[in-house]
């Protein structure tokens, strides 16, 4: 079992390389290749699910880790237990029909064939691995990894501004929404002691509190919800299959999948369940409304599944052992119906040209086939029977009303305000965009998109039928969540109890709502004042750093020369409490003070000199008043090579001045104030260290060592030279490499500018 | 005469020069290159310098499992030249990143050149001598062959920075280059100044032995000698310049844009490196026992880094500014590693550092050989602009780019992966959270950098009935040598991506080597 884990990744990464370079020649043949890796996972998912010993065997569920690097606790922990199976199943299944459903989608020629199905592709495996990864952390890396494979697949069409906007807006909310998933992942095993996914054990406290609050903030990014939901609207810019695929069938499920795995470990957390049940509650309800609102059908299904995912959040928060198994189903349902509807919309909208439902019409009769799926598909998301949503539906109101006090009324009022709103906005969908009007032109019927969504509508009326199978599915994941599904199942026939008329109601207020919501085809979409503000702090970053870096990365030389001189200084100030003076002296002799005299008054003359050729010569004079005080300390040999150095650098100056004006620039004083305050500052810091340094001797400078060694060792009476050349050699040496290495330089640059001339 | 001098018989210290071989084939190998073009000007044009610098590279890099071996049987470190150098698993570690830096700056440089209508053999000596100071950087047991590895390393550079004389934008960063460098070197040396006469040595274990012996007899560094203290002080501004930390990285940006870009590559995987092996050496062995003193300063360097060098990448449209902001970020990053190293992490620390330099060296290259061949003629294609439709036009080189970039963000697979979360656990293990949050927030923004560029690549129109979307990118004249150079480094990105311990426990020996061979 544990290499069928690692085949089957082995087959996606396969599969991504090979659909690229089968995407050069087209994007068809891209994604016929893509294809293939989902399908046979799908296969084997369904084969788990049919045959007898499955997950039950005597193994236990399919487990593998892959140590990644010994000691540090990264490994690759995989699972794939019985909720794992069932998104296994979802993210395969309906991927290998996204795909097929692609093949007709794109036109042949259509361009991004080596982009966009090794991407999709991509999407599927890091999706495979969220579901299948039983350590947090390689939940996390996965998580991140279906965010900026969404971002790239909205981003797919890159012509338009507003589409690099929306996918910008979904990776920065999803993205961060990721790091606080990870902030509160790394509390939470640090509380608990353990980054194993099942089995977490149950935490509680103040800590398990914070990291409840980080992950559920998380998930609600990742699954759309209120106020996090302005980016999924926004990433609708995707082509339709990559909407049918990640943003309501999968990706945005990943939220709903964390708050579920994690139900146990927070359920004694009083703010995991408030937090969740705010979330879903203003989903369902605020994303109803949008559904309502608008005019593209692409945008009703968008903002319907914010509610949907609402309402699993809620159950999910609820966390009884019906809620549970309610959550569940309705994940599995919604899968199906609404990656059908999805895969319906971009039918029309390849089709007519538009997905706008005020100029749609007539479709029921030019596009009968289409007309069925959506019709089948989308009365199971209203809930309606003989369809897979109605139990599911029926399952949730029976596990709201199951519960007492608060939490009732909250849950029912909510559940039944959101369901009334659901089957509002399905009636107004179906009747939009294939009801009565203008006809509409429709163009012939791609078989590739054709075949997929009809599948998908079928499975919403054969879940129905074969209930008992769709059992089989959803009660092990539930029973897995909270042990107390264990007794529920889906039922085709309820009998004339509460839930059952409560529901029947629901249909009769909601479909009356959907025809009045009909008939009434204006547009009234709510403001978009989120995903402006979430736009607006990104712009606001992106164009305010440049002015940020004009102000720090100036780019004059002498202004960086300024910086690092002030931050040294800055560096002194540490020093100027050591500062004693007690053990300073005027000088050892009073010619020390005539020299010093003449280096600072040099230096004064030679910063106010307005010439160059002055300003080298005072510099030249300061160097040379250095080697006088050098002489007096009785260091002769240092006093010539200083001379011998200023000497040159004056001669090298005034030969290379003859290319440059005879003055500076002109500087206004605004800047020569700076420049003079920083060179007095450089000057002071200079002197404190020197200052606090001499304070405090603290090593014994070896000159007798130095002294004794020449003579003994070095064989030679000047002390200098045995330095240079015996008992520093190698530093001698060196910077004899130094030198050539300049010469070289030197010379490198000569022949250039010859061959220039 | 004679026998005076068997009379005067003076010690010489032993060298063991078999150990040697890398400095001694790099750079006698640079003089002899430069010799023989001197003397036959025919060689001077043709691949005959970057061939022999390539081939004095590998060479050096075979004699590398050989000196271990040596080494190895030496207890894990030898002392050479009466201790001035110490070849250990940390110094082998460089010479190979050196080494790899030489042989594939020196595969861009040669069709570089060619394109540019430039020659010389002068380049490939520069790349060579530059390297060997590198080497010696990390080699040093001894301040003052660390400031002659330094100046080495760093003249050479300053150079070649300027060597494209025709275009002012390099010869202004050359300049810029030259003049700051020369502050922070004069810095650096008065640091060196000051260190000997706190300590009364130059020696690095015998500055670490003079500070422990202080320490046990109570006697603080921080309170006791602010000889010592300012002395480390300067040392850090030194090494900061050299890897472009924070506040002393102004020059980076400048010069990364202006200078030509086979020169960065070097500049930005071989001279960062080496500056942090210097630093590692210098400040772990010499003044690991008062970390304590100088942490603070690390530490704020390192936020300061990270902070500036993600914020202003972000508002970048030259790709190579781009990297030159993101190379302060990465700069930062290492720093990170290090403060960990001095609160308390030793081992993790210091380990998540070698790792760090070994993988932005790799990572480094590969993006600024990508860069080079995309920047074609002129060095001209350097803004966000040029690299739209990249991946249609030169698939194969937007692929490998992007796999680059990636890994400089960190993804998991790739080499940047294990880099930053090793720095990241470090941090964790030493308790520094604060910094490790504000580097792991860095990172993202950051991370947003390298995907901008890697989606400008990608994102490419669908073609509309306006027809069909422009990529700009034409159909790029690629060279054959500078791919496989590129190949090279995304190839080892990957590999130590997948498999971090690939090819043994370098990392580990080497962080042996700085921590307990003393």
């Amino acid at each position: 079992m544990q290499q069928v884990i690692w085949t089957l990744l082995g087959a996606h990464v396969a599969g991504v390389v090979l659909a690229a370079i089968a995407g050069f020649r087209s994007i068809r043949a891209g994604l016929a290749v893509a294809a293939f890796a989902p399908t046979i996972t799908a296969i084997w998912a369904i084969w788990l699910f049919v045959s007898q010993d499955g997950l039950a065997g005597a193994d236990g569920p399919p487990t593998s880790e892959l140590v990644w690097v010994e000691g540090l606790d990264l490994a690759f922990r995989m699972q794939v237990d019985s909720l794992a199976l069932l998104m296994t199943l979802l993210v395969s299944g309906i991927g290998a029909l996204v795909f097929i459903y692609a093949i007709g989608y794109f036109a042949p020629d259509a361009a991004g064939g080596a982009t966009f199905p090794p991407t999709l592709l991509a999407f599927s495996a890091s999706m495979l691995g969220l579901v299948w990864s039983d350590s947090i952390w390689t939940l996390f890396i996965f998580w991140e990894a279906t965010s900026i494979t969404s971002f790239l697949l909205v981003g797919h069409k890159n012509s338009d501004a507003n589409v690099q906007t929306a996918a910008r807006r979904a990776l920065m909310i999803t993205g961060v929404g990721g790091l606080v998933l990870l902030a509160g992942l790394i509390i939470l095993a640090q509380d608990v002691g353990s980054s194993t996914l099942t089995n977490l054990a149950a935490a509680e406290g103040s800590r398990a509190t914070l990291a409840a609050i980080l992950v559920m903030i998380g998930a609600a990014t990742k699954s759309a919800q209120v106020p996090f939901h302005v980016w999924l609207p926004g990433a609708m810019a995707a082509p339709t299959p990559v909407s049918a695929y990640l943003h309501s069938a999968t990706m945005v499920k990943a939220g709903v999948l964390l708050v579920a795995v994690m139900g146990t470990t927070f359920a004694d957390v009083q703010a995991w369940k408030v937090l969740g049940l705010a979330f879903g509650i203003a989903s369902m309800i605020w994303g109803g409304v949008g559904a309502l609102r608008h005019v593209d059908a692409k945008l009703i299904l968008a903002w319907g599944t914010i509610s949907q995912l609402g309402l699993l959040i809620t159950l999910l928060a609820l966390g009884t052992g019906k809620a549970v198994f309610a959550a569940t189903s309705i994940l599995f349902a919604h899968a199906i119906f609404k990656a059908g509807l999805f895969l319906i919309v971009g039918e029309v909208d390849i089709r007519t040209g538009t997905r706008d439902i005020r100029k749609l019409g007539g479709l029921a009769k030019s596009m009968p086939i289409t007309f069925a799926v959506a019709l089948l598909s989308g009365l199971s998301m209203a809930g309606a029977p003989p369809l897979l949503g109605f139990p599911a539906k029926e399952a949730a109101i029976e596990a709201v009303l199951g519960l007492s006090g608060w939490e009732q009324i909250i849950g029912v009022v909510s559940v039944v305000g959101g369901a009334v709103l659901t089957v509002a906005y399905t009636t107004r969908f179906l009747i939009g965009v294939f009801g009565a009007g203008p006809d509409t032109i429709v163009k012939p019927r791609r078989l590739a998109m054709t075949i997929p969504a009809v599948v998908l509508g079928f499975l919403s009326v054969a879940g129905f039928a074969a209930l008992g199978l769709v059992n089989d599915i959803v009660r092990p994941a539930a029973i897995e969540l909270n042990a107390k599904s264990e007794v529920y199942g889906l039922v085709r026939w309820p009998g004339i109890k509460t839930a059952f008329v409560v529901s029947m109601a629901v249909l009769i207020v909601g479909f009356a709502l959907g025809v009045g919501a009909a008939a009434r085809k204006v547009a009234s979409a709510p403001n978009a004042t989120g995903a402006d503000a979430a736009d607006g702090l990104i712009d606001g970053i992106l164009s305010n750093t440049p002015r940020f870096i004009a102000v720090v990365q100036h780019g004059s030389l002498p202004v960086y020369l300024a910086t690092m001189t002030a931050a040294v200084a800055v560096a002194g100030i540490a020093f100027t409490d050591q500062v004693s003076l007690s053990h300073l002296q005027l000088w050892d002799t009073p010619l020390q003070g005539v020299l010093a005299a003449g280096i600072v008054a040099a230096a004064a003359a030679g910063a106010a000199v307005r010439s160059r050729l002055g300003a080298t010569l005072t510099l030249g004079a300061t160097g040379i008043g250095m080697s006088g005080i050098f002489i007096i300390h009785g260091a002769p040999d240092l006093a010539l090579t200083q001379l011998l150095v200023e000497i040159i650098v004056v001669v090298g100056f005034v030969l290379g001045l003859g290319q440059l004006a005879n003055q500076f620039p002109t500087v206004d004083n605004a800047w020569r104030a700076t420049r003079l305050a920083v060179a007095t500052l450089g000057g002071l810091a200079v002197m404190a260290g020197l200052a606090a340094s001499s304070a405090n001797p603290s090593g014994v400078a070896p000159i007798e060592d130095l002294t004794a060694g020449a003579v003994n060792d070095g064989g030679g009476n000047n002390v200098v030279n045995v330095i240079l050349t015996d008992v520093r050699a190698l530093d001698t040496l060196g910077e004899v490499v130094v030198l050539a290495t300049v010469a070289i330089g030197i010379l490198a640059l000569a022949n250039t500018r010859r061959a220039e001339a | 005469m004679l026998a005076l001098l068997a009379q005067t018989q003076v010690q010489i210290p032993e060298i063991v020069w078999s150990v040697l071989w890398p400095i001694v084939l790099l750079s006698i190998g640079g003089v002899l290159l430069i010799t023989a073009t001197s003397i036959s000007p025919r060689l001077r044009v043709g691949s005959f310098p970057a061939a022999m610098t390539i081939v004095l590279a590998g060479a050096s890099l075979v004699t590398l499992p050989l000196i271990w071996s040596k080494v190895r049987d030496g207890g894990g470190q030898l002392p050479v030249i009466a201790d001035a150098i110490r070849i250990d698993a940390f110094t082998l570690l460089v010479t190979g990143i050196m080494c790899a830096s030489l042989i594939v700056v020196s595969l861009l440089l040669d069709d570089y050149l060619r394109t540019e209508g430039l020659d010389g053999p002068e380049w490939y000596v520069l790349l060579l001598m530059s390297a060997t100071g590198g080497i010696l950087m990390a080699a040093a047991n001894d301040l003052i062959v660390t400031f002659l590895g330094l100046e080495i390393l760093s003249i050479a550079v300053y150079v070649l920075a300027a060597l494209h004389l025709r275009r002012t934008k390099s010869q202004e960063a050359g300049f810029k280059y030259f003049i700051l460098g020369a502050l922070s070197s004069a810095i650096f040396l008065y640091g060196i100044a000051m260190i000997y006469g706190a300590t009364g040595s130059l020696r690095l274990t015998d500055i670490a032995q003079f500070i422990a012996s202080g320490n046990s007899a109570g006697l603080s560094p921080l309170t006791e000698s602010s000889l010592l203290l300012a002395g480390m002080a300067m040392l850090l501004i030194g090494f900061g310049f050299k890897i472009s930390a924070a506040p002393f990285h102004l020059w980076t940006p400048d010069v990364y844009e202006g200078a030509p870009t086979p020169v960065v590559a070097f500049m930005a995987s071989a001279v960062k490196a080496a500056g942090m092996a210097g630093l590692l050496r210098v400040f772990i062995v010499a003044f690991g026992v008062v970390a304590e003193d100088w942490r603070p300063v690390v530490g704020a360097m390192a936020i300061l880094s990270v902070v500036i060098g993600a914020a202003s990448a972000l508002g970048q449209d030259n790709v190579k500014r781009m990297l030159a902001y993101s190379s302060i970020v990465h700069a930062g990053f290492m720093l990170v590693g290090l403060y960990a190293a001095a609160s308390g992490a030793a081992q993790t620390g210091t380990r998540s550092v070698v790792f760090y330099l070994f993988a932005y060296a790799v990572m480094s290259l590969g993006t600024f050989a990508a860069f080079t061949l995309i920047g074609g003629r002129g060095d001209q294609n350097h803004s966000l602009s040029a690299y739209v439709g990249l991946s249609r036009s030169n698939p194969m080189v937007a692929s490998l780019l992007a796999v680059l970039l990636l890994a400089q963000a960190g993804m998991p697979f790739t080499i940047g992966f294990w880099a930053k979360a090793r720095v990241i656990i470090a941090a964790a293990n030493g308790e520094n959270y604060v910094v490790a949050a504000v580097a792991m927030v860095a990172a993202v923004v950051a991370a947003f950098v390298y995907l901008r560029l890697i989606v400008t690549m990608f994102m490419i129109s669908e073609p509309d009935e306006a027809g069909e979307a422009e990529a700009s990118g034409a159909q790029l004249r690629i060279s054959r040598s500078g791919l496989f150079a590129l190949g090279i480094a995304a190839a080892a990105t990957m590999i130590w991506g997948l498999f971090p311990g690939f090819g043994g426990d370098w990392f580990g020996e080497a962080t042996r080597a700085l921590l307990e061979l003393r």
